[in-house]
């Protein structure tokens, strides 16, 4: 099953703008909709605010009225394309409950892109963040117990993704310069290594965003601290993952990729959506984004008298994007990678880290005073007598994160034991 | 006599520093690219290792860490770069520094004190200051293609004086 944009027919620009009732689409059913229905849509909202957020750093980067018209004119449907997303999540969908949508996401992309990555450096890049993110699906499902949402985690995610510690939280906070990794180049990295890096980096992006400006919506105290906590994590996942982006192409290049990026993506939706109603707007998205494609390769064709077929892929994309369970393979890479500490561009086992190492240092200065991704599990337990984990595949794969391990034994901490020992010698 | 050594190690030091640049400009290979950078990542690391470890003069010493710290991360990047499929064929780096910078830190090992700049012999280092992490060992990183070999960082000890 292959795609290739460049040899389909779109919707004609002037064609493609919607009136208000329109975009003002009926939202999916919360209680209803099948997760990965409801993960293509906070995923493809993300991928279009990003489409959006591009070409406007594209245009306050060029003199060029020609350009700055066709960016213009391409935003704005853009603009209704998002609008059209993002209306389908109901108004009855708590930011809580909507969260979990959000890192069921961050999961099961992560997991995907990483399964295809061909790279193999790239791969550890997916594998380390994902366990962050599925550690935050973890707190922020506690989280949703507390503040008495009334249904559980699992009733988002639909047991398609489970729930339990990741890489813990309170690790996640490390100095920024341990945030920046190697980027990849156009002309030598396989199209689906440049695709898989723009996807993730517009799906971060989204998740940064949203804790950005929801995250203060909570009264309680305590959700406010984590959500705060978790959105300072997205922030060094963003840096993480647009660190992989090839920083040389032309704005031209860039705009292409996107452009083909988006194809793919909703490409992929089509393929795998099974709400015939939200698959007809994938369908129309799709049709659209083939002519933003046209537009952006006839621009780059005439102002840099480059071929984008000279760097896209003739045979176009091999596989859909695709939600789908990863149990397995989380498990896999919780046993392989849990003790993983960043040192600049490459990961080593936190025991590796020199004893002066910033890291050491960044924690003391940001967890001193209560670690809120901590306090939600404790209060969790003291007010439900346990923790919060939905578990379908047996005892965590890592002894020291099961709920009655022996937690001192995880590498972290006693990396971190170590550390206070020689301190105070 | 001992400053005629010095005066020779100078001036053998300055060619040898010479050299390595123009060998790096006029690298035309990745496998040529690799080998220099990876060398001259691991000399600039151990030389700066000593500079920290022998200096009271706070300027020298805040300079030393820089240069351990930028020098550091531009080998991890070039570890990470080898780990990618870019880069695949491209020959890993020596595990050793080349017989010039070797001298260059025997020199610099064996270079007489100077109390203007407030670098002193070893011995006479304040007790309390640590040596720096990246001189220790090279972290072990989790197994790649890139970790099986690589210049080691040694910062050698000196007993000698730094140049006047």
């Amino acid at each position: 099953m292959t795609f290739n944009p460049l040899r389909e027919r779109g919707i004609p620009l002037e064609r493609q703008f919607r009136n208000w009732s329109e975009l003002n689409v009926a939202p999916y059913d919360t209680h209803d909709v099948h997760p990965y229905t409801r993960a293509r849509v906070i995923f493809m909202n993300g991928i279009e605010v990003e489409a959006i957020i591009n070409s406007h750093q594209f245009a306050r980067h060029t003199a060029d009225t020609g350009i700055k018209q066709n960016l213009a004119m391409v935003r704005r449907v853009e603009q209704q394309q998002q609008k059209a997303v993002n209306w389908l999540i109901p108004g009855d969908e708590s930011t809580i409950a909507n969260t979990i949508g959000y890192e069921q996401v961050a999961v099961d992309l992560t997991a995907w892109l990483a399964r295809q990555e061909p790279d193999p450096y790239l791969t550890r890049v997916y594998e380390f963040a994902l366990l962050e993110d599925f550690d935050h699906l973890y707190r922020y499902a506690n989280l949703m117990d507390l503040m008495g949402e009334g249904r559980k985690a699992e009733d988002i995610t639909g047991g398609l993704t489970e729930i339990m510690p990741g890489r813990p939280t309170l690790f996640h906070h490390r100095d920024p310069h341990d945030t920046l990794r190697r980027p990849i180049t156009l002309t030598a990295a396989d199209t689906q290594s440049v695709m898989n890096a723009i996807t993730i980096v517009a799906a971060e992006q989204q998740t940064m965003n949203y804790y950005m400006t929801r995250g203060n919506i909570p009264e309680d105290p305590l959700a406010r601290a984590l959500y705060l906590e978790i959105a300072q994590v997205e922030e060094e996942h963003v840096t993480h993952y647009e660190s992989i982006l090839d920083p040389t192409l032309s704005w031209l290049t860039n705009l292409v990729l996107h452009e083909y990026n988006e194809c793919w993506l909703y490409w992929s939706c089509m393929q795998t959506e099974i709400d015939n109603r939200v698959r007809a707007l994938w369908e129309l998205h799709l049709a659209m984004e083939i002519e933003h494609l046209r537009i952006a390769c006839e621009m780059q064709r005439e102002i840099e008298g480059l071929d984008p077929e000279s760097y896209l892929p003739a045979q176009g994309m091999p596989e859909p994007l695709t939600f789908e369970s990863n149990k397995d393979y989380l498990r896999d890479v919780l046993r392989r990678t849990v003790d993983w500490a960043p040192y600049d561009a490459r990961f080593v086992p936190v025991s590796d880290l020199p004893d002066d190492h910033r890291f050491f240092d960044f924690q003391r200065k940001v967890n001193t005073g209560g670690i809120p991704s901590e306090q939600v599990i404790e209060r969790h337990r003291a007010e439900f007598g346990g923790e919060y984990r939905s578990v379908t595949e047996g005892d965590h794969p890592v002894e020291s994160l099961r709920e009655h391990g022996n937690h001192d034994r995880f590498p972290y901490l006693q990396t971190r034991a170590r550390q206070s020992a020689l301190e105070e010698a | 006599m001992a400053e005629m050594k010095d005066m020779v190690n100078k001036v053998t030091d300055a060619i040898g520093g010479t050299m390595a640049k123009l060998g790096a400009a006029s690298t035309t290979s990745a496998d040529g690219f690799v080998e220099q950078a990876a060398i001259g990542d691991a000399y600039e690391i151990a030389a700066a290792g000593i500079a920290l470890r022998r200096s009271r003069n706070d300027a020298v010493r805040t300079t030393a860490a820089r240069m351990i710290s930028d020098h550091t991360t531009s080998r991890h990047h070039l570890q990470a770069a080898l780990e990618m499929n870019e880069t695949r064929g491209v020959a890993l780096p020596p595990d050793r520094l080349d017989t010039r910078r070797e001298t260059m830190l025997e020199h610099l090992a064996e270079a007489s004190e100077d109390s203007s700049t407030g670098l002193t012999r070893t011995n006479r280092s304040s007790p309390t200051r640590k040596p720096p992490p990246s001189c220790e060992a090279t972290p072990k990183a989790a197994t790649t293609r890139s970790s099986a070999r690589w210049p080691s960082v040694r910062c050698p000890s000196s007993s000698g004086i730094w140049p006047t």
